[in-house]
């Protein structure tokens, strides 16, 4: 098996953060938290990054604007949103820009995995085709 | 005869008879020859030498007529010569007898005389002791007359007590006639007074048989008194000398011969029967001065001279005592020296000496501490005959020197000089009297004294005044301190009618209770409200009170603080007036106690707060139906703020579930991560906390219930207020700012209601900052305390600011420039804030945004 994948997370809630990072560690998965999506792009993990799981709601550059951003800079590392605020004008915005899944909290992890591995898959095969 | 017989020629017979009678006649005159012979002759010679005879002897009828002539002549006048010779001596007898009644008499009256007035009482008594005779002397010596005592018991003149002795006495010389008894007792005169009498008596037959007791009395009065001034002036000595404890005695140097008197004995403590003599002077005498007394008596001796000294014994018992002796030499009829002398125990005088010198001491020092001089002043030479030492100190006087009038008189100040001056002219004229006035001393420096004097009036044996005494006393601080006295009383006065002002004005009536606690004084303003007075007094509170029974928990309460003897502020009760309409008093009361702290009742102000307390019920409705708007609009804002509410409790639940999932993943591993497991679950455990809390938060703000009034620091608030807004700031892309002021006072207030103020002006700081594109969005909340020491929330934002015609809007009800919500906000938040005593305003409304602040005054606790 080739190197496993890194998984970063931007949540502004602590909590919430803490909670997905446990739940892929506990899983087996390499993760990487942020606090805010300034912080994961001047992060070295950016590159190697495999998947996204991001806040839509996040002071200063939101969950959407960073992927806007990441795209915009040829990144192409899948993304999933997570939001408190389950808004349909947003998770229809979120999945046009390309989101894997729009994920309201609470939701349940195997829910997560599920979207997390259909982006890994997504994004193996992305980048081996 | 013979002529008238010779002219009748009658017979001789008848002649002859005639002569017979004739001669009979002159026989009475004296003897017969003689009559017979001076008849005859001158017969004869007539017949013979000038008649012729005419008779004729010759008839012999004639011879038996001369015969018997003859023998009757003869037998007549020897007859006749007998009788009359009888008669003489009868005659002679009977004036020897006269003569001899007449000497008789004459004696008798001599010795009646002295009888009388012999100077010797004499009493003849009878058996029975009646008086049967008294003289004049007798009787006058006790003040009688002698018919005031003749019949009379002879008892009426001795004392009742002899009466008794009186009566054995003469019994005894009846019983022993003729034998003398001499005995002394006194008698009484009629007067009164007694005298003295030696009574000599004797008892004696008297006519038939009868026995009388005859007594002479000799006054022995002054005799008596000699004898009795005697007695009593030895025994006096003898008493002068035991109270002046001084003895006497005598020596003769020659013989050795000492006499001492019975006080002498007892003075040196020897027995009496102790024999004398001058070495048990010396052996009594004190070891320290015995040579004194020693040399003394010798140069006495020597020079045969008097001499008086001074000297102190050593008694047995150890006491001392002080003597003074005072000894005359003299020489006796035999030529020898003797000395007589006085010795005086002067031991108590000693001790009174020093005592009264001590007394003297104590008494000048008394004199100075008590600042009172006495004196003692001669009304009539103007001038102290004395005065104390603390007089001088008084009036500054020399006390060396005598003080003229004058000099008096310049240290009395000028207006009291005339009232002095009419103390001494009023004693005069009264004769006496008690003064008591005051003056002032004006002494040469300036300074005053004030001198309360008390004197009387020392009246002399001619009843007039001589003298005035009394006493000057210092008062002056005693002046000042009652004038100091004075002034407080009248500051107290005035303090207390201020503060009765206070009362009366600061509520409708005072009133007193009694220890009872009832009703014991009213002030007139009751009647104002339709309570009369009258109807009161007597009464218990709870039985004016019309809500003992509607509120007995109230009442209980109350009574227990009139039994603990607290005082108790603004109780209100209800009671009806006269006219039966109900009014609310406030009253409020004080224990008073006297001053043993003897609880004597309460005293007290009422105020009828019956239109207070009508305001107040309308305020509770207003402010009831304000809090349900409150809570309506704080429903309404929580309505507002549910997207915000609902992010804050999806992320906690978002957390726990997903810690959950992790947490199975660890424990379903090849090998279970029990300690990140465990981590899991004390994530899921935190995050369940904080989204109870945020419910909580919700909770608390749609609570429907009473305002309740805490001290609350107002920072917290905004701190809590900001943790259920921080998403709705993010969301809305509004950053926050706090700057809150460390260490503010508490204030008291509803954190509920504090919190929805505080809510509404964030929630309104980014409702206004919404369509802010060209700046930060900005919302700053400020804490602080205000110059008046108020504290001062203030929130601004950078939005749109508030128009002049939405200014004077902004508060009212319904007023809203938003497409949701009551418009209710900011009127609810100004009732708010009001109803917490303080007041919210804009303080900046224009471009770039708003401020809205409120004040709110200090919790009452911590500013006092």
């Amino acid at each position: 098996m080739s190197t496993p994948p890194l998984i970063s997370i931007v949540d502004d809630d602590g909590s919430v953060r803490a909670a997905i990072d446990n739940l892929l560690k506990s899983r087996g998965y390499i993760v990487h938290t942020f606090v805010s999506a300034e912080e994961f792009l001047r992060s070295p993990h950016l590159n190697g990054t495999s998947c996204v799981i991001a806040d839509v709601q996040m002071s200063i550059m939101s969950g959407l604007d960073l992927l806007t951003h990441m795209r915009a800079q040829g990144y192409r590392a899948p993304f999933i949103f997570i939001t408190a605020f389950p808004d349909d004008r947003v998770r229809a915005r979120a999945l046009s820009a390309g989101a894997i899944c729009f994920l309201a909290k609470p939701f349940a992890g195997q829910t997560l995995i599920r979207c997390l591995d259909t982006a890994l898959d997504k994004h193996r095969g992305g980048a081996s085709a | 005869m013979t002529l008238t017989s010779l002219y009748l020629h009658t017979q001789f017979a008848a002649t002859a008879f005639g002569y017979l009678e004739m001669i009979l006649v002159f026989s009475l005159m004296g003897s017969f020859i003689p009559s017979a012979t001076l008849f005859i002759l001158p017969f004869a010679a007539l017949a013979y030498f000038f008649a012729p005879p005419t008779f004729n002897l010759d008839d012999p009828r004639d011879l038996p007529v001369v015969v018997a002539f003859l023998v009757a002549s003869i037998v007549g006048t020897h007859l006749i010569g007998k009788v009359r010779r009888e008669r003489e001596v009868a005659l002679e007898a009977a004036a020897r007898l006269r003569r001899s009644e007449a000497e008789l008499r004459d004696r008798e009256k001599q010795w009646r005389e002295i009888f009388e007035h012999n100077p010797v009482m004499h009493f003849m008594v009878n058996p029975t002791g009646t008086v049967l005779n008294v003289n004049t002397f007798g009787a006058t010596q006790l003040g009688y007359a002698p018919s005031e005592l003749v019949g009379h018991s002879v008892l009426k003149v001795f004392l009742e007590e002899d009466r008794p002795f009186v009566r054995e006495r003469v019994g005894l010389c009846i019983k022993t006639v003729g034998q003398s008894h001499t005995w002394e007792i006194q008698k009484i005169r009629k007067d009164g007074s007694v005298l003295w009498v030696r009574e000599n008596a004797k008892a004696m037959q008297w006519a038939e048989d009868k026995l009388v007791v005859l007594i002479a009395c000799e006054d022995i009065t002054e005799r008596k008194r000699t004898e009795t001034a005697l007695r009593r002036s030895e025994a006096h000595l003898a008493q002068a000398q035991e109270l002046s404890r001084t003895g006497s005695f005598g020596w003769n140097v020659a013989t050795g011969e000492v006499h001492w008197s019975k006080e002498t004995f007892r003075i040196f403590q020897y027995d009496p029967s102790t024999e004398p003599t001058p070495q048990l002077v010396v052996d009594r005498t004190h070891p320290e001065d015995r040579a004194a007394v020693r040399e003394t008596i010798e140069r006495a001796l020597q020079n045969e001279e008097d001499f008086e000294h001074e000297y102190r014994l050593l008694m047995p018992d150890g006491s001392v005592k002080h003597l003074h002796a005072v000894v005359r030499a003299f020489r006796n009829a035999s030529g020898d020296i003797e000395f007589v002398g006085a010795v005086t125990d002067i031991t108590a005088a000693k001790q009174a000496e020093q005592q009264l010198r001590r007394s003297e001491a104590y008494l000048a020092e008394a004199q100075h501490l008590s600042h009172t001089g006495s004196w003692s002043w001669d009304v009539h030479r103007l001038e102290f005959v004395y005065r104390s030492a603390e007089i001088d100190r008084l009036f500054g006087f020399d006390p060396e020197q005598a003080v003229s009038i004058e000099t008096i008189r310049s240290r009395i100040h000028p207006d009291d000089l005339p009232r002095l001056q009419e103390v001494p002219r009023q004693a005069i004229e009264d004769k006496g009297g008690h003064f008591e006035y005051d003056f002032r001393i004006l002494l040469p420096d300036g300074a005053i004294r004030r001198i309360h004097s008390v004197a009387h009036a020392v009246v002399g044996s001619d009843g007039h005044v001589s003298e005035l005494i009394g006493t000057h006393m210092d008062v002056t601080e005693q002046h000042a301190a009652r004038e100091l006295l004075e002034k407080a009383l009248a500051a107290l006065r005035e303090s207390e009618q201020r503060f009765r002002d206070y009362a009366e004005t600061a509520s409708d009536w005072l009133w007193e209770t009694g220890p009872d606690h009832r009703v014991t004084l009213l002030s007139e303003h009751t009647n104002a409200v339709g309570i009369p007075a009258t109807e009161v007094i007597g009464l218990l509170r709870w039985e004016i009170a019309r809500d003992v029974e509607a509120e007995p928990e109230k009442w209980r309460q109350h009574r227990a603080t009139l039994d603990a003897r607290l005082p108790f502020r603004d109780f209100i009760y209800r009671t009806d007036t006269q006219m039966g309409s109900t009014i609310y008093v406030r009253t409020s009361g004080k224990p008073f106690f006297d001053a043993d702290g003897n609880f004597l009742g309460y005293r007290g102000v009422s105020t009828d707060i019956t239109a207070t307390i009508r305001a107040d019920q309308a305020e509770r409705e207003l402010r009831k139906a304000q809090a349900e708007l409150a809570h309506v609009t704080r429903v309404t804002t929580l309505g507002e703020l549910t997207t915000s509410i609902a992010h804050e409790i999806n992320q906690p639940l978002a957390a726990i579930v997903t810690n959950g999932e992790a947490c199975l993943g660890w424990l379903g591993r090849e090998t279970p991560d029990l300690s990140a497991a465990r981590c899991s679950v004390e994530w899921i455990i935190e995050d369940g906390i904080r989204a109870s809390e945020v419910i909580r938060r919700i909770r608390a703000l749609a609570k429907k219930g009473e305002v309740e009034m805490a001290p609350v620091d107002i920072n917290d608030i905004v701190k809590e207020v900001i943790a259920l807004l921080t998403r709705e700031l993010v969301s809305h892309q509004v950053s926050l700012r706090t700057e809150l002021a460390p260490a503010l006072p508490l204030i008291l207030g509803d954190r509920v209601q504090l919190q929805q103020v505080i809510t509404n002006l964030v929630m309104n700081g980014i409702e206004a900052m919404q369509a802010v594109r060209d700046r930060p969005r900005e919302l700053v909340i400020q804490s602080s305390e205000d110059d008046m020491g108020r504290v001062h929330l203030a929130v601004t934002d950078c939005g749109i600011g508030i128009t002049e015609d939405d200014e004077d809007r902004v508060f009212n009800p319904f007023f809203t420039t938003k497409s949701s919500g009551l418009g209710m906000g900011l009127s609810i938040c100004r009732s708010i804030v009001e109803a917490h005593g303080g007041s919210l305003s804009i303080a900046r409304k224009q471009e770039p945004g708003a401020t809205f602040q409120f004040v709110l005054p200090l919790h009452k606790e911590v500013v006092s």
